[in-house]
């Protein structure tokens, strides 16, 4: 079940992805968080957001739409206040989301967290959909991608991962730029932006207007970008979209994830990375492989020729 | 998380559907669950509900068929299994104390306080409760709750009781504390007159423990979930646009 990730050897694939999991406190009142791999926590912002009006949450069918717009504390209250009640519940290395409006806001927030011995890895977040500044205007201009993820390797010492969106043309530009700028690892992807309509009151159901849509909807879209960025990137990949199973889990490894986040299905059932966890064994021999690590990109022409 | 048996699911009030779960763990008065109301992925989230009353294993929701996902729940029969989140949200907070209080319920907010008032009872309260509906058809709950406290209606149509709106009931600002639960409006309403009681918020939830940040709204202290933090929340403590 062990997969190396940047340096580090996860337990098992499995990752909580940021946004769906809070800090992970809640979910310690669940079961024990030390099962899982590791976690993303939320998108941490330089100074506290409290994000967009609501409603910000609409179900759709097969996933949902949200516009939650960074809601965090701010980086401060999380170092002095969450960082060490997590230290309680999870002796494992997360990994840290970080956005901002503006490239010195990154970069503050790195600054500030360089030195939390807990966090194993950045995750940038330039994907996200629900800002008006930041977020998903880096993540779809493989220029400002580029040289936002080159000063932010210029101040991080941990290890960096890019957070995709798949609201562009073509996301394997935008993998190769932030490789090419020195990113250390992906993660794709974040959600599709869309929108719903309440017709009996003839207006957007969410107070954004548009959000992202998540879910199962999602998943064979993610699987196609993680497949085609597999091929144009040496890099590891944490794939993620819609995984509600180990069943979906084990695709996106074999697509080329060498991790697998898991989104919303933790919002509909607080215990879907622990029954997934606990599932993979099972499926993994049942598909008749060894281990993980000999699936990753297996579905892939190449590898087949190579096997 | 449980799995809750339906033991019965009937029609109640005009659009309002009783269910009766058992295996259920105790409620205090003014928490909520969220119910899973399908396996498959056709209902992708929970459905956040508030609970009428919550006795030994026995949970009784009262729901409004609103929608897609409401109108699927009024299909299942007794026997059918619910995977539930329960235990969720802080409740209502009782002073024994405080003895000259009211309820005040509009459409299903009037649900809650049935079981908030069967627990005023038996603390020696007697509250009053002035519920506001639509119309006649939709008016429920009033010999239940009647038999626990006094009772006044009102009606948009004036079909029943006295014609109007529930917060325009001027006898309910005559009690010292009151507790509250129905349309923001209502809710409004209410709070500029006085902030002297409780008000239970609904909003559209994605998880219902505190994780999504979906329900999150300003307060004086500070931003806060509905559903960890709430539902139930000192009128005072408010902010109104």
């Amino acid at each position: 079940m062990t997969v190396s990730f940047l340096g580090w050897t996860l337990d098992n694939p499995i990752i909580p992805a940021s946004g769906t999991f809070g800090f992970g406190l809640e979910y310690a009142s669940f079961f024990d968080l030390n099962q899982l791999g590791s976690l993303t926590t939320k998108a941490i912002t330089a100074r506290p957001r409290f994000g967009n009006p609501t409603p910000r949450i609409a179900e759709v069918p097969g996933g949902m739409l949200n516009a939650i717009g960074l809601q965090n504390p701010g980086v401060d209250d999380v170092i002095e206040v969450i960082l060490p009640k997590l230290a309680q519940v999870f002796q494992k290395p997360i990994i840290a989301n970080i956005a901002g409006s503006v490239v010195e806001e990154y970069l503050e927030v790195i600054d500030k967290l360089n030195s939390e011995p807990q966090i194993g890895a950045f995750e940038i977040n330039i994907s996200c959909p629900n800002v008006q500044e930041g977020g998903m205007v880096f993540g779809t201009n493989a220029t400002l991608a580029s040289d936002l993820v080159r000063r932010s390797k210029q101040h991080s010492r941990k290890p960096l991962i890019v957070k995709l969106s798949p609201n562009v043309t073509n996301i394997v530009d935008i993998a190769r730029a932030v490789e090419d700028a020195g990113a250390d690892a992906l993660s794709l992807i974040n959600t599709l932006v869309g929108m719903a309509i309440d017709r009996e009151k003839a207006r957007p159901v969410l107070a954004n207007k548009f959000g992202g849509l998540s879910g199962p909807a999602i998943k064979p879209v993610a699987l196609r970008m993680v497949f085609q960025v597999f091929e144009q990137v040496s890099i590891p990949i944490i794939g993620m979209g819609g995984v509600m199973t180990a069943e979906d889990a084990i695709d996106f490894i074999l697509a080329g994830a060498t991790a697998v986040g898991v989104g919303s299905a933790n919002l509909r059932d607080p215990f879907a990375c622990p029954k997934i966890i606990e599932a993979l064994p099972g499926l993994i021999q049942h598909l008749g492989w060894s281990n993980i690590k000999s699936m990753i990109g297996g579905a892939h022409e190449k590898r087949h020729h190579r096997l | 998380m449980s799995r809750l048996v339906v033991q019965s699911n009937q029609w109640f009030a005009d659009k309002v559907y009783q269910m009766v779960l058992s295996g259920a763990k105790p409620h205090e008065p003014g928490q909520f669950v969220m119910v899973e109301i399908s396996k498959g992925i056709d209902f992708f989230l929970r459905r956040p509900f508030s609970i009428a009353d919550s006795k030994n294993d026995r949970l009784t929701l009262l729901y409004k068929v609103i929608g897609r996902g409401t109108s699927y729940m009024t299909t299942l029969i007794p026997g059918d299994t619910l995977d539930v989140l329960e235990q969720l949200g802080n409740g209502f907070r009782i002073d024994p104390n405080r003895q000259d209080v009211c309820l005040i319920g509009g459409g299903s907010g009037v649900f809650p306080l049935l079981g908030l008032a069967r627990r005023l009872h038996e603390r020696g309260i007697r509250p009053t409760a002035f519920l506001g509906f639509d119309t006649k058809q939709s008016a429920c709950l009033i010999s239940e709750l009647s038999r626990v406290c006094q009772v006044a209606i009102t009606t948009m149509d004036g079909t029943l009781g006295e014609m109007g709106n529930v917060c325009l009931y001027q006898a309910m600002y005559q009690h010292s504390y009151y507790y509250a639960v129905g349309p923001m409006a209502m809710l409004k309403a209410i709070a500029q007159k006085t902030t002297n009681g409780q008000m239970s918020l609904e909003e559209r939830m994605g998880c219902g423990f505190g994780a999504c940040m979906g329900c999150t709204i300003m307060t004086k202290k500070g931003p806060a979930q509905i559903c960890k933090d709430g539902p139930v929340f000192s009128a005072g403590d408010l902010i109104w646009e």
